[in-house]
């Protein structure tokens, strides 16, 4: 019985066991309760304070006041019996009430708790022989207002200002009601200042700003109003809200009366969250249903579409079960969107969670686009904003090498025909996109973006760019392309007209000037190749007075290389006297490009071994006196070329140049610059090297004071390299880091992420560590649960005999016919398929997850880590869930567990522990 | 996708020349020096609906951009426009629980 186990706590918890407090504290602390409307207590208070002293001063008022309070309670609580005779104690205190010993303070709360009538009679009484109260004339004016019993006036004389503003007030109330406070401050203009009802006044008044969003108003207003006010809490509330706490606490009451239409939505927001977090199905729902007819009641479709689309947000993470989400379609918008719907939904899911990139929805969007987009233009831009999405998320998903049958199938029908070639996937995608919309710079930039990588397509680059110079005419981009273009072709003359194109458009343009100096640089690279010094020389020249930024660092080496193979004189004095009068960090610089160009060009007839060894000699030289370089000087040693040096050198890389001299170099990285080197050092295949710089840092310095991102690097690299395969190294370092550390150390995961191989890369990217215990099927190595719903529009093509094996393809990869007129109607199927027991499956997965089938299976991974069982053999396990099984109760439980997992398809995706614990038959049964 | 046209006050069915003037009526009112959550919300909204391509894409798949439910569910409810509407006496008297008495 709850509300018997409650009335105990709060006697237990009643200030009234307090021995040592006066009677006078007790009725002080009977009067609070009372304010706060509790009668019991105050009651309580009063009877100890009885107790002690009988004759104290206000005690026959406080016990009249407490015992109606009571009275009122019981009769709420349909307790009549007792309320009446708690009225008939509260009435023998007001026989022994006498009216004129009360003080103004007593006069106000039995004005208060006596009928209206009474109280205006007992008043009346007392102005006869005493003094008026404003107090008590205010609360008995708020009792007028609240029950409107104007007729109890008449005991009063007429000219009693509250006889006398009445009618005012009276005719002011119907506006109060309707909400019109405008209007009910106009009616109640002309009570004063000085009148009882002065405060209703001011209310009126205060509402008005409130409406208006006049804070600054509503503050000065709500100053003014006495603290007794009869809407003091409605008082409070106002000022929560201009103080901006949001104007609710959601827990009713006046809170939310007074809560702004965005408070009301965020409430409403709160209850969609929760439910998807909690994976109800049900109450995601009915939530969205409320949320989308609060938020938009013009077309509450449209607003449920978009929150289906936050659900997807949700799926696409796998925090919500993507079966429900069709269920939810179906349940919240028109049959015939279906389709159209999941299609959308599914596309959108992917851009959120690339890994699960899939055009198959795509053809079945476009196939209803006409419903979604009723105008033409607008479709096409539809058409192509989906290829772009899905060339843009594909690109970042997936490598064109392991496209399944079903992407292949997807990617036929949306291009008309059957993929060619699978490096060109994204690209082919990117230009069926600007067929679509041509007019889409963007697009062309990402197109040639794409193009660019395919070292063997530069006719096609060529073509696009040529495109993009006709759609665009104004634009300098594409001829800088070409231009860039030529110049790795070594057509001069193609890029300098290319320039010229450019320069017309965009006279000002930095890139021009850039491009124009490392064209120079790239033709005295030729000439020089081909012994025509002089014509190197010119270049070289051109391209010192161009002065350009990019590429003065290289100048210094490219002259120094071209002296050296051009000149008679001794090799080794050319290279001392044109390093002498540079600084310490550029002479090692340039040493490391004019190492690097001599080995690129060790095969042309002017450069001989004998160069290289001089060039080596000396880097090693200046190496030994790295000391004299600062920090960042040798970290820029390491930083690999500008990308606009591209045109110029195959490799932009300089560390590997130094890679015999890292340590050494490391040695003077200040902390600061070592995480980004680390980085340069991974990508050049220095991860030993980084390993022993990071040990070596981390030696002698005490546990606590350990640079927390170094020890992630290191237990990165230990675990890459297989020395150290604890995924523990990272819980201790995250557990030590506090939220900026956390942030940083995130940072750095991504970064590794590149440099490492699954499952640590997973781990790294997705921040998450524990997975990394828990072997390949936690790790992404299942399809996750978007995945199952795309999976199965494979499933579906393969069951219907799709012909395998493509002709030319060396992957024997099915082929689908693009004219085939049943292939979209096949995809379509797999979309809505089994759509006549979805609602069935919605309510199945509903009860599951309303169930909370996750807390369960959590509680029992709780039990296993208390038991120590984490990483124990299968025999151990299975012995351990025999005890368990052992009671029936438990064995019940454990198989209704069981079933659940297996209709949520959950089974393969438990941890070894819990499968071996949920399902030790089959288990078994498989291992033999 | 919601959010931009709740954002300008404006129905979907805004032509391209009605998104642009409410655009530009707003940014005046809210100039990014007084309100600058405000002014930062009416530009991404602006951009989000500047031209026929920006608009079809923010209809297909603009909510991908949130990245996560629970900003697209924030972002949403700060669109709503916060309109305070004090309600009538009655409904105050009874949230204060003084109705009854």
């Amino acid at each position: 019985m709850p509300g018997r186990r409650n009335r105990g706590s709060r006697k237990r918890s009643a200030p009234a066991r307090a021995p040592r407090a006066s009677p006078r504290r007790l009725l002080d602390q009977a009067r609070e309760v009372l304010d706060g409307g509790d009668g019991r207590r105050a009651l309580d208070l009063i009877r100890q304070a009885r107790a002690r002293d009988d004759s104290l001063p206000g005690l026959p008022v406080l016990s009249f006041c407490a015992s109606i309070q009571r009275t009122r309670q019981l009769a709420a609580k349909g307790m009549e019996k007792e309320a009446a005779a708690t009225r008939e104690r509260a009435d023998r205190y007001r026989a022994s009430i006498s009216p004129p010993g009360l003080s103004e303070e007593d006069w106000v709360l039995y004005v208060r708790y006596l009928d209206a009538t009474d109280a205006l009679a007992a008043y009346a009484d007392h102005l006869t022989a005493g003094p008026a109260m404003l107090r008590v004339e205010r609360a008995l004016a708020d009792r007028l207002v609240v029950e409107r019993c104007w007729g109890a006036l008449e005991v009063l004389d007429e000219s009693h200002p509250l006889r006398r503003d009445a009618g005012a007030v009276n005719a002011g109330l119907g506006a109060m009601d309707a909400g019109d406070w405008a209007q009910a401050a106009s009616l109640l203009r002309g009570v004063p200042r000085q009148s009882p009802f002065a405060a209703w006044r001011l209310f009126c008044k205060a509402m008005v700003c409130f409406d208006a969003g006049d804070d600054a108003g509503l503050r000065r207003i709500l100053d003014l109003l006495p603290e007794d006010f009869a809407l003091a809490r409605t008082v409070a509330e106002c000022r929560r809200v201009i103080a901006g706490d949001g104007g609710g606490d959601g827990a009713g009451g006046t809170s939310s009366v007074l809560a702004g239409d965005r408070a009301k939505m965020a409430v409403l927001a709160g209850e969609l969250k929760q439910a998807l977090n909690k994976r109800k199905v049900r109450a995601v729902g009915a939530a969205i249903e409320k949320l989308a007819d609060a938020l938009y009641p013009e077309d509450p479709d449209r607003a449920r579409l978009d929150l289906l689309e936050v659900a997807t947000l949700a799926a696409a993470r796998d925090l919500f079960p993507v079966p429900a989400l069709r269920g939810l379609v179906q349940r919240l918008l028109p049959a015939e969107r279906l389709t159209g719907v999941m299609a959308r939904l599914l596309l959108l899911g992917q851009q959120v969670a690339p890994h699960l990139w899939n055009p198959a929805p795509a053809p079945v969007l476009f196939d209803l686009l006409a419903a979604e987009f009723p105008r033409a233009g607008d479709r096409a831009l539809a058409r192509a904003c989906v290829l772009e999405t899905l060339a843009r998320t594909g690109r970042a998903a997936i490598h064109p090498d392991f496209l399944s049958p079903q992407m292949e199938a997807g990617l036929t029908l949306l291009l008309g025909r059957p993929l060619e070639d699978p490096g060109m996937v994204f690209a082919e995608l990117m230009m069926a996109s600007l067929e679509a919309d041509p007019d889409n710079r963007d697009g062309y930039l990402f197109l040639l973006d794409l193009l660019r990588g395919q070292a063997t397509d530069k006719r096609r680059l060529q073509r696009v760019l040529q495109d993009m110079a006709d759609r665009f005419p104004d634009d300098a981009t594409p001829w800088l392309e070409l231009a860039t273009l030529h110049y790795s072709r070594n057509a001069y003359r193609q890029a300098e007209s290319a320039l010229a194109a450019a320069r017309e458009r965009a006279p000002h343009d930095d890139r021009l000037l850039d491009l124009q100096a490392v064209g120079f640089l790239k033709s005295a690279d030729q000439s020089r190749r081909q012994g025509r010094f002089a014509l190197a020389d010119r270049d070289l020249r051109r391209a010192e007075e161009l002065g350009r930024r990019v590429t003065a660092p290289v100048l210094p080496a490219k002259r120094l290389l071209l002296e050296m193979v051009s000149g008679g004189a001794d090799a080794a004095e050319t290279v001392a006297a044109c390093l002498e009068g540079l600084p310490p960090g550029a002479q090692l610089w340039t040493l490391a490009l004019l190492a690097r160009e001599l080995r690129d060009s060790s095969h042309i007839r002017n450069v001989s071994l004998e160069m290289v060894a001089i060039v080596q000699d000396l880097l090693a030289d200046r190496v030994a006196r790295v000391g004299e370089c600062a920090s960042d000087e040798v970290a820029r040693l390491l930083e690999p070329l500008p990308v606009e040096l591209d045109l110029l050198y195959d490799e932009r890389r300089l560390a590997p140049i130094f890679a015999a001299w890292w340590p050494a170099l490391l040695e003077r990285v200040d902390a600061e610059r070592l995480p980004a080197v680390l980085d340069i050092l991974m990508e050049c295949g220095g991860r030993t090297q980084a390993r022993r710089e990071i040990e070596r840092r981390l030696r002698g310095v005490r546990k606590a004071r350990r640079d927390p991102l170094l020890l992630f690097y290191l237990a990165a690299i230990r675990y890459e390299d297989g020395s150290d395969r604890d995924a523990r190294r990272f819980e201790e370092v995250l557990s030590r880091a506090d939220a900026a550390t956390r942030e940083r150390l995130r940072a750095a995961g991504a970064r590794l992420a590149r440099h490492t191989h699954e499952p640590l890369r997973h781990a790294l990217v997705t921040f998450d560590f524990e997975a990394l215990d828990m072997g390949p099927a936690a790790l992404g190595g299942e399809p996750p649960s978007l995945d199952e719903l795309l999976a199965s529009i494979g499933e579906l093509l393969q069951g219907e005999g799709l012909p395998r094996g493509r002709a030319g393809s060396s992957r024997g990869v099915a082929a689908p016919d693009p004219d085939d007129p049943s292939l979209v109607e096949r995809f379509r199927r797999a979309l809505v398929e089994d759509a006549a027991d979805a609602r069935e499956q919605v309510a199945q997965q509903g009860m599951l997850f309303d169930r909370d089938i996750y807390d369960d299976l959590d509680r029992l991974e709780d039990l296993i880590d208390d038991n120590r069982l984490r990483g124990e053999p299968p025999s151990m396990l299975r012995e351990f869930a025999g005890n368990l099984r052992a009671e029936p109760q438990a064995r019940q439980e454990l198989d209704r567990l069981a079933r659940d997992c297996k209709t949520a398809g959950l089974r393969d995706k438990l941890t070894p522990e819990l499968h071996a614990l949920l399902f030790p038959r089959k288990g078994r049964k498989r291992r033999r | 996708m919601l959010v931009p046209y709740l954002v300008l006050g404006l129905p979907p069915s805004a032509t391209g020349e009605e998104i642009r003037r409410r655009y530009l009526e707003l940014v005046r009112a809210h100039p990014p020096a007084r309100d600058p959550e405000r002014f930062q919300q009416i530009t991404a909204a602006g951009e989000a609906l500047k031209d026929d391509r920006a608009r079809v894409k923010t209809e297909l798949f603009g909510m991908a951009g949130y990245g996560d439910f629970e900003l697209a569910l924030d972002a949403l409810v700060k669109a709503f426009p916060d309109r305070r509407r004090p309600p009538g006496l009655r409904t105050l008297l009874a949230a204060e629980g003084k109705l009854d008495a």
